[in-house]
C-alpha cells in the first residue's frame, strides 16, 4: 500500500506541477517595457503586420513617454510607406523629446519638404540653425529650401557668411552655384559648380552621382546662357560620371530645341527606363505634341496626370504649383494642335462636316479651358515669386500670362529684359523674338530671326517663322508668307501640321488617263480650299517645291509622291493607298507624310 | 417678386455652372452676370429677336471694352507693375466663361415675358440645363458638392422656387398667406422625401434579394456592366472601398455576388438553389454572422480582413471564398465610410494534387442539377469536348478550359457588337476578345456542358502593389468576374480565365494612382477610430458612443423620412380642417357666414376660379357665377348675416350643400389636381382649363 501512497503522492505532485505551470502560463504578463514593445513592433513591421506594429509603438510610447524611440519607430514606419502626412506628427513628437538632436530638426523639415510645404520647412531649418549656428549641413539644407522658395539672395548670404568661418564643401558649392545661376550670375555660378566638381575626388557611387549632378547643373547654366555646344559637352561629362534619367532628359531637351525629333525621342525613352519621376513622360508628351502625334501626346499626358507620388518634387527645382502649371500648358497645346490639325482632315459627306464641327468645338473649348488654367497658374506663381522679390521669374510668368493682352504682356517683357539683358547679352534675339510675337511686329521678328542661327535655337526660329506666316498672310503678302513657310519646312517640317501650316507646293499629276487626272485635280482643288493647303498645278511666285504624284489604278489603288526642291532634286517620297470615292483622304495622307521630320 | 424668383432660379444654375471651374471663375460673379443678362432680356423683351440678340452682343462687347480694354491700356502706361494689372485677364476670362449664362439669361428675359410663353417652358429649359450640368459628373459621386446631403440641401430651395413659379395656384395662394408658402415648401419637401424614401426602400429590397445588382446608382458603385455582356464598357478610377489585411501584399479575389442562374438573354444572375446555400450571401446588418459549413473545409488558410466601404451599398458583404465569420463594426463619428466590418475567411491554398485526385463535386443531386443548367448547347459542348479531350478529372477539365481562354483570347473593354448568334458565341467563335465577364461566363458554360458544375463570382481583383500599411484601396476599374468550381470536401475553388493579353487598339493607359492625400486621410481616420465590433443589440452599441453622422442621418432619412413627412403633411391638413370645423362650431352666426365664405374662396382657388387681383368680392362672385350659381347665394348670405343672425345660420347650413355641389362639379377640381401633378411631371403640359 505504501507504493500506492507514493504513487498517489507523485500523481498529485505532478498534477499540481502541471496545474501550476498552466496557471503560470496564463498569468504570464505581456511585454512590460517599452523596449520589449519596440522589439515586438519591429518584428511585426518585418512581417508586414503594420497594424500590430503601430499598436506596439503607440503602447511603447505610453509606457515610456520620455523616450524618443517609439515615435521615431512610428515615424520611420509611416515614412517607409510614404505616408508623410502621418510621419510628420511622429517626427514632431521625436523633436519635442530631443530638441538638442540636430537630426530631429532635419527630419521634421525634410518631411515638410516632402509634403511640398517649403515655407514651413524653411521655418524649421531657421529655428534649427539658431540652435546650431555653426552647423554647415543645416545651413546647406536651409539654403536649398530658400532656393525652392525663390529667396535666392538670402540663401547666398547665409552660405557665404558660414564660409567665412568654415571650410567649404562640395554640397555647399553646388547649392551656391544653383543660387547664383537663378540670379543670372553666370560667372559665379560656373565657378561654384566647377569647385563642387573639384572637391569631389572619390570614386564611390555617391561621389559619381554627385559629380554627375554638378555637370548636369553646369549644362543647364550653359543652356540658359545660350552656349548650346558647351551644354551638350557638360551633359556628356555628366553621363560619363553616372547614367541618370535627368541627363538623358536634358540631352533630349537640347535635341528638341534643335528640332531633332528622333534623337530627342530616343533620349527621352532612355530616360524613361530609369526615371522615378513623371518628367520623362512629360517631356515625351511635349515632344509628341510638338510634332503632331497627338494620340501619343494625350496618352503620355494622362500618365503624367496619373502619377500621384509627389515626393520627387522635393529634390528638384520645381514646386507642385509650377509642375501643375506646366501640365496645363501641355494640355492646352495638345488641344490647340488637335484643333488646328482638324483642318487638314478631309470632309466629303455631311456627316464628315458634322463630326468635324463637333470635334473642332470640343477641342476648341478644351484648349480654351486649359489655356485659362495655365494663365491663372502663371499669375499665381508669378505673384508668389513677386512676394519673395524673385522679380525676373515673376515677370516671365506675367509676360506669358498676358500673351493675348499685348499691352500688359509687353510691359512685363520689358521689365524682364531690363533685368536679364545686361547679365545675359546673348538673350537679346530671344527678347526680340518674344516682343515681335507679342506685338505682332513683322520687322522685329525678321531682325530676331536673322540672329537666331544656331541649331539650338531652331525651336525659337520655328515659332518666329510661324508668326511671320500669319502676319504676312494677314496683310496679303502671300509670296513672302510662302518664303517663310519654305524656311520653316527646311528646319522643322514635322511640326508644321500641328501649327496648322503646310508647305506651298506645285503639284504635277501623272500616270492616269485625262478623265482620272481631271478628277484628281478637282479633288486637289476641293481639298486645298478645305484645308487651306497652298497646293495647285499652277506655278506661283514664292513656291519652290514641286510635288510629283503618280496615280496607279490598275492592280492596286495607290498614289506615289515625290517632293522636289527648286533644283529638281528629290527631297522626300512616299505612297498612299486611296479609295476612289474619297480622294481627298488620300491627299490628306500625303500632306501628313510630306510633313514628317527627316 | 416673380422676377426675383426667376433670377434666383437662374442664379442657382449660374452658380453651379461656376462650380465646374474652381479657381478660374467666381460663381458670385456669374450670378451677377446672370442677373444683368436677365435684366437686359427683360428690357428688350418688347423688341424683335434680332434687336434683342444684337443688344446682348453689343452689351457684352461694351463690357469687355470697359473691363478689359480700358484697364489694359491704363496699366500699360505705367512702366512698373501695378496691383490691378491682372484684373483685365480675370475680367476677360469671366466674360468668356459667362457667355452661356449671358445667352440663357438674355433669352429667358426676352422670351418668357407674360403673354409670350408659359412659365412651364422656362421651367423645362431650367430642368434641361440642370440635367446637363449634373450629367457630366462622376458616375457615383457628386463632384461639385462634398456630399449628396449638401447637394440635397441646396437643391431643395431651388425646387421650391421652381414649383412656386410653375404652379399658378401656388403663386396666387402664396401671395395671400405666408403659411401657404410654407405649405408649398412642405409639399416639395414631402415629394423629395417620398422619392428618397422609396429609393431607400428599393435599395433595401434589392439588397435583400441579391444586392442592388441591376440598379444603376448615382452615388454608389454599380456592378451591372459586369453581369451583362455589353458591347463596350468603361470603368472609372473612383475609390469603392478600402480593406485591411496584415501580412505581405497578396492578390485577392473579393467576392460580392455568386451567380449561378443563367439565361441566354440576360446572362448569369443571382439564383441560389432551393434552400439558400452559400450563394445566397446575406446582407451586412447589425449582427455578427457565422458560416458553419465553411469551417470544416480542408486545405484552407484563415485570412482576416476588415472592409471599409466608401462607394458601395452599405449592406454589401464582401469576402474571400469562403467566409466563416462576419463581425460588423460600430460606426464612428464623422465616418468617411458607409459601413465597416471584419470578415474571416478560409482561403484555398495550392491544392493542385488534392483537387486532381478529387473525383466528386460534393454536391447533392438538386445542387448539381442547379449548377449544370444551360449546359446543353451543342456548339458549346463540341468546343468544350475538344478543349478537354485530354482531361480526365473535373480539375483537369477546369484547368484546360481556363488555360484555353487565357492563352487564345484577348482582353478588351470594347468587345463590339455581337452577331445574331449572341454575345457569348460571338466571343467564343468570332471576335475572341472581351472583358472578364465574357471569359467567366464562357468558362462556366463550357464546364457545365461537359458535366462539371460551375458558377460565376463577381467582385473585385485587388492589386498588392497599391498596398499602403496594411490597407488596400479598391477602385471601380478593379471590378472583376471569375469562376468557381466545386471539389467535394474542398468546397468551391476559384479559377480566373481572363486573359492578360490586350487586344490591339485597346489604348488602355495605366490607371491614375491613388490620391496620396485621400489615402492618408482615410488611413489616419481608421487608425484613430480603432473600429470596435458592434454588439448584438444595435441600440447598446449606438448608445455606447456618439453615433451621429451625415451618412447615418441620410440612411435614416432614406428609410423613414419620406413616410414621416407625408404623415406630418396629412396630419397638418387634418389639423387645419378640424380647427376650421371647431372654429365654425363655436363661432357666432355672423362669423360662421364669414368662415363659410373663406372656405368657399379657398375651394375656388384650388380649382383655379379664385378672385383675381383688384377684384371685389362682388365682382368675383358675378364673374364666377356665370358658370356656378352658388357663389352669389353665399355672398348674399354673408352680407345678410351682417344684419340678421338667422340669415347667417341659413348660410352656414347651406355650406355642406354648396360643398357637395362643388364636389359634383368636381370636374374642375379634379382637373386642377391632375394639372398640378401633370405640371410637375410634364412641365410642357397645357395648363388651360377645358371650357
Amino acid at each position: 500500500m505504501k507504493w500506492l501512497g507514493w504513487a498517489l503522492a507523485c500523481l498529485l505532485l505532478s498534477a499540481t506541477s502541471v496545474g501550476g505551470q498552466t496557471s503560470l502560463g496564463e498569468q504570464t504578463p505581456g511585454p512590460q517595457t517599452s523596449a520589449d514593445l519596440l522589439l515586438l513592433g519591429q518584428q511585426a513591421e518585418r512581417a508586414e503586420n503594420y497594424q500590430q506594429a503601430i499598436a506596439d509603438y503607440q503602447r511603447a510610447a505610453e509606457l515610456d513617454p520620455k523616450s524618443p524611440e517609439p515615435p521615431r519607430a512610428l515615424a520611420l514606419l509611416y515614412a517607409s510607406q510614404n505616408l508623410q502626412r502621418l510621419a510628420l506628427p511622429a517626427w514632431e513628437a521625436v523633436l519635442a523629446k530631443t530638441p538638442d538632436d540636430r537630426d530631429s530638426w532635419i527630419e521634421v523639415a525634410q518631411t515638410h519638404g516632402y509634403l511640398n510645404e517649403d515655407h514651413e520647412a524653411v521655418v524649421v531649418y531657421e529655428e534649427a540653425l539658431r540652435r546650431f549656428p555653426a552647423d554647415l549641413d543645416l545651413a546647406q539644407a536651409l539654403a536649398w529650401m530658400l532656393f525652392k522658395t525663390e529667396d535666392f539672395q538670402r540663401g547666398i548670404t547665409l552660405l557665404e557668411s558660414m564660409l567665412k568661418s568654415q571650410a567649404t564643401t562640395a554640397g555647399v558649392e553646388m547649392i551656391l552655384g544653383t543660387l547664383y545661376s537663378s540670379q543670372f550670375s553666370e560667372a559665379q555660378a560656373r565657378v561654384h559648380y566647377l569647385q563642387s566638381i573639384a572637391l569631389t575626388t572619390g570614386n564611390s557611387l555617391t561621389e559619381k552621382v554627385f559629380r554627375s549632378i554638378a555637370w548636369y547643373n553646369l549644362s543647364l547654366l550653359d543652356k540658359d546662357f545660350y552656349h548650346f555646344e558647351a551644354s551638350r559637352d557638360d551633359l556628356k561629362q555628366s553621363i560619363l560620371q553616372q547614367e541618370r534619367a535627368s541627363n538623358h532628359l536634358a540631352m533630349g531637351e537640347l535635341e528638341q530645341e534643335a528640332l531633332q525629333e528622333k534623337a530627342a525621342r530616343q533620349s527621352y525613352t532612355k530616360a524613361l527606363e530609369t526615371d522615378d519621376t513623371p518628367l520623362s513622360l512629360f517631356d515625351l508628351a511635349k515632344l509628341e505634341q510638338l510634332f503632331g502625334h497627338l494620340n501619343d501626346a494625350k496618352s503620355r499626358a494622362t500618365e503624367v496626370a496619373n502619377f500621384r507620388d509627389e515626393t520627387w518634387i522635393f529634390n528638384f527645382g520645381v514646386t507642385k504649383e509650377k509642375f501643375l502649371r506646366d501640365q496645363e500648358e501641355l494640355a492646352a497645346d495638345i488641344h490647340h494642335a488637335a484643333w488646328l490639325l482638324l483642318d487638314f482632315q478631309a470632309r466629303t459627306t455631311v456627316w464628315d462636316w458634322f463630326v468635324w464641327a463637333w470635334n473642332k468645338t470640343s477641342e476648341g473649348l478644351q484648349w480654351y479651358y486649359h489655356d485659362q488654367n495655365w494663365k491663372n497658374l502663371l499669375v499665381k506663381t508669378g505673384n508668389t515669386s513677386l512676394q519673395v522679390r524673385n522679380s525676373p521669374e515673376a515677370w516671365v510668368n506675367l509676360t506669358l500670362a498676358h500673351r493675348d493682352l499685348p499691352g500688359l504682356g509687353l510691359k512685363y517683357l520689358s521689365l524682364s529684359r531690363q533685368h536679364e539683358l545686361p547679365r545675359n547679352p546673348l538673350s537679346q534675339p530671344s527678347y526680340q523674338l518674344e516682343e515681335g510675337l507679342l506685338a505682332g511686329d513683322e520687322k522685329l521678328l525678321e531682325r530676331a530671326l536673322k540672329q537666331l542661327q544656331t541649331p539650338g535655337e531652331n525651336a525659337d526660329r520655328a515659332r518666329g517663322l510661324a508668326k511671320l506666316v500669319e502676319l504676312r498672310r494677314g496683310r496679303g503678302a502671300e509670296v513672302a508668307a510662302r518664303q517663310a513657310l519654305s524656311d520653316l519646312f527646311a528646319i522643322g517640317a514635322g511640326l508644321m501640321p500641328a501649327q496648322g501650316l503646310a508647305l506651298p507646293v506645285r503639284s504635277l499629276w501623272f500616270g492616269a488617263d485625262a478623265t482620272q487626272l481631271e478628277q484628281w485635280r478637282r479633288a486637289e482643288s476641293d481639298y486645298a480650299s478645305q484645308s487651306h493647303w497652298d497646293i495647285s498645278g499652277a506655278s506661283r511666285p514664292g513656291v519652290v517645291y514641286d510635288l510629283d504624284i503618280q496615280v496607279f489604278s490598275k492592280d492596286s489603288r495607290q498614289l506615289f509622291w515625290t517632293l522636289r526642291d527648286a533644283t529638281g532634286a528629290p527631297k522626300k517620297s512616299g505612297r498612299v493607298e486611296y479609295d476612289p470615292q474619297t480622294k481627298m483622304e488620300a491627299l490628306a495622307s500625303i500632306l501628313l507624310q510630306v510633313h514628317t521630320s527627316d | 417678386m416673380t422676377t426675383l424668383l426667376r433670377l434666383a432660379s437662374l442664379g442657382f444654375l449660374a452658380w453651379n455652372y461656376g462650380l465646374y471651374f474652381p479657381g478660374l471663375v467666381n460663381p458670385v460673379a456669374l450670378v451677377a452676370i446672370a442677373a444683368a443678362a436677365l435684366a437686359g432680356g427683360l428690357f428688350t423683351s418688347r423688341t424683335r429677336a434680332w434687336v434683342a440678340a444684337l443688344a446682348s452682343v453689343a452689351v457684352w462687347l461694351g463690357l469687355r471694352l470697359l473691363l478689359v480694354g480700358v484697364p489694359q491700356a491704363l496699366s500699360s502706361f505705367s512702366a512698373t507693375p501695378l496691383p490691378w494689372d491682372t484684373w483685365p485677364l480675370a475680367a476677360d476670362r469671366h466674360l468668356v466663361f459667362a457667355l452661356p449664362v449671358v445667352a440663357l439669361g438674355w433669352f429667358e428675359g426676352w422670351w418668357f415675358r407674360p403673354g409670350r410663353s408659359s412659365p412651364a417652358r422656362e421651367r423645362l429649359v431650367h430642368a434641361l440645363v440642370l440635367v446637363a450640368l449634373f450629367w457630366a459628373q462622376g458616375p457615383f459621386h457628386l463632384t461639385l458638392y462634398s456630399s449628396p446631403f449638401l447637394f440635397g440641401l441646396v437643391l431643395l430651395p431651388y425646387l421650391a422656387v421652381e414649383a412656386y413659379l410653375l404652379i399658378p395656384e401656388a403663386r396666387l395662394v402664396a401671395r395671400r398667406t405666408l403659411a401657404s408658402v410654407a405649405g408649398v415648401l412642405l409639399l416639395v419637401l414631402a415629394v423629395v422625401a417620398v422619392l428618397w424614401s422609396l429609393f431607400g426602400k428599393y435599395e433595401e429590397l434589392s439588397t435583400a434579394s441579391g444586392g442592388g445588382l441591376m440598379k444603376p446608382d448615382l452615388f454608389q458603385f454599380d456592378f451591372s456592366p459586369l453581369i451583362r455582356l455589353e458591347t463596350q464598357i468603361s470603368l472609372s478610377d473612383h475609390l469603392v472601398l478600402l480593406y485591411r489585411e496584415p501580412g505581405p501584399g497578396t492578390k485577392r479575389y473579393l467576392r460580392r455576388f455568386v451567380l449561378s442562374g443563367y439565361d441566354p438573354a440576360k446572362g448569369f444572375f443571382v439564383d441560389p438553389p432551393a434552400g439558400g446555400g452559400e450563394t445566397a450571401l446575406p446582407p451586412v446588418g447589425h449582427k455578427a454572422l457565422t458560416f458553419p459549413n465553411n469551417e470544416s473545409l480542408p486545405g484552407r488558410q484563415l485570412v482576416t480582413q476588415e472592409y471599409f466601404l466608401v462607394n458601395l451599398d452599405p449592406a454589401s458583404l464582401l469576402a474571400l471564398n469562403a467566409p466563416v465569420r462576419l463581425q460588423p463594426y460600430a460606426r464612428w463619428n464623422k465616418s468617411s465610410f458607409v459601413n465597416a466590418y471584419k470578415v474571416e475567411s478560409r482561403v484555398a491554398g495550392d491544392l493542385y494534387w488534392e483537387l486532381g485526385d478529387e473525383p466528386g463535386d460534393g454536391l447533392n443531386d438538386a445542387e448539381r442539377q442547379h449548377d449544370l443548367r444551360w449546359g446543353d448547347d451543342a456548339e458549346l459542348r463540341e468546343l468544350a469536348l475538344s478543349i478537354t479531350a485530354h482531361a480526365e478529372t473535373p480539375y483537369e477539365k477546369a484547368l484546360a478550359v481556363q488555360n484555353y481562354l487565357k492563352d487564345n483570347f484577348l482582353y478588351s473593354l470594347k468587345p463590339g457588337e455581337p452577331g445574331p448568334e449572341g454575345a457569348l458565341k460571338h466571343f467564343l467563335f468570332q471576335s475572341k476578345k472581351g472583358y472578364c465577364s465574357y471569359f467567366a461566363f464562357s468558362m462556366a458554360l463550357l464546364l457545365r456542358s461537359v458535366g462539371v458544375p460551375a458558377r460565376v463570382s463577381v467582385g473585385f481583383l485587388t492589386n498588392p502593389d497599391e498596398k499602403v500599411l496594411d490597407f488596400y484601396p479598391v477602385r471601380a476599374f478593379q471590378a472583376h468576374a471569375w469562376v468557381e468550381v466545386p471539389f467535394g470536401t474542398y468546397g468551391w475553388v476559384d479559377f480566373d480565365p481572363t486573359s492578360e493579353n490586350l487586344a490591339p487598339g485597346e489604348g488602355l493607359t495605366s490607371p491614375k494612382g491613388m490620391d496620396p492625400d485621400e489615402m492618408t486621410r482615410m488611413i489616419a481616420e481608421i487608425l484613430k477610430a480603432q473600429p470596435v465590433p458592434l454588439t448584438e443589440t444595435p441600440s447598446e452599441a449606438v448608445s455606447a458612443q456618439p453615433e451621429w453622422s451625415v451618412g447615418a442621418a441620410m440612411d435614416w432619412g432614406r428609410r423613414f423620412g419620406g413616410l414621416l413627412l407625408l404623415t406630418l403633411l396629412l396630419l397638418a391638413q387634418e389639423f387645419y380642417r378640424q380647427r376650421f370645423r371647431a372654429k365654425a362650431w363655436f363661432a357666432p352666426p355672423r362669423q360662421k357666414a364669414e368662415l363659410a365664405w373663406r372656405h368657399l374662396r379657398w375651394k375656388a382657388l384650388q380649382v383655379g376660379l379664385g378672385p383675381q387681383a383688384a377684384e371685389t368680392p362682388g365682382q368675383w362672385a358675378d364673374r364666377v357665377d356665370l358658370a356656378q350659381g352658388w357663389v352669389q347665394g353665399l355672398e348674399r348670405a354673408r352680407y345678410s348675416a351682417e344684419f340678421s343672425p338667422a340669415e347667417a345660420k341659413l348660410a352656414w347650413s347651406e355650406l355642406p350643400a354648396i360643398t357637395r355641389e362643388l364636389a359634383l362639379r368636381g370636374r374642375n377640381l379634379r382637373w386642377g389636381r391632375a394639372r398640378l401633378v401633370a405640371m410637375v411631371v410634364f412641365p410642357w403640359w397645357p395648363h388651360r382649363r377645358p371650357r
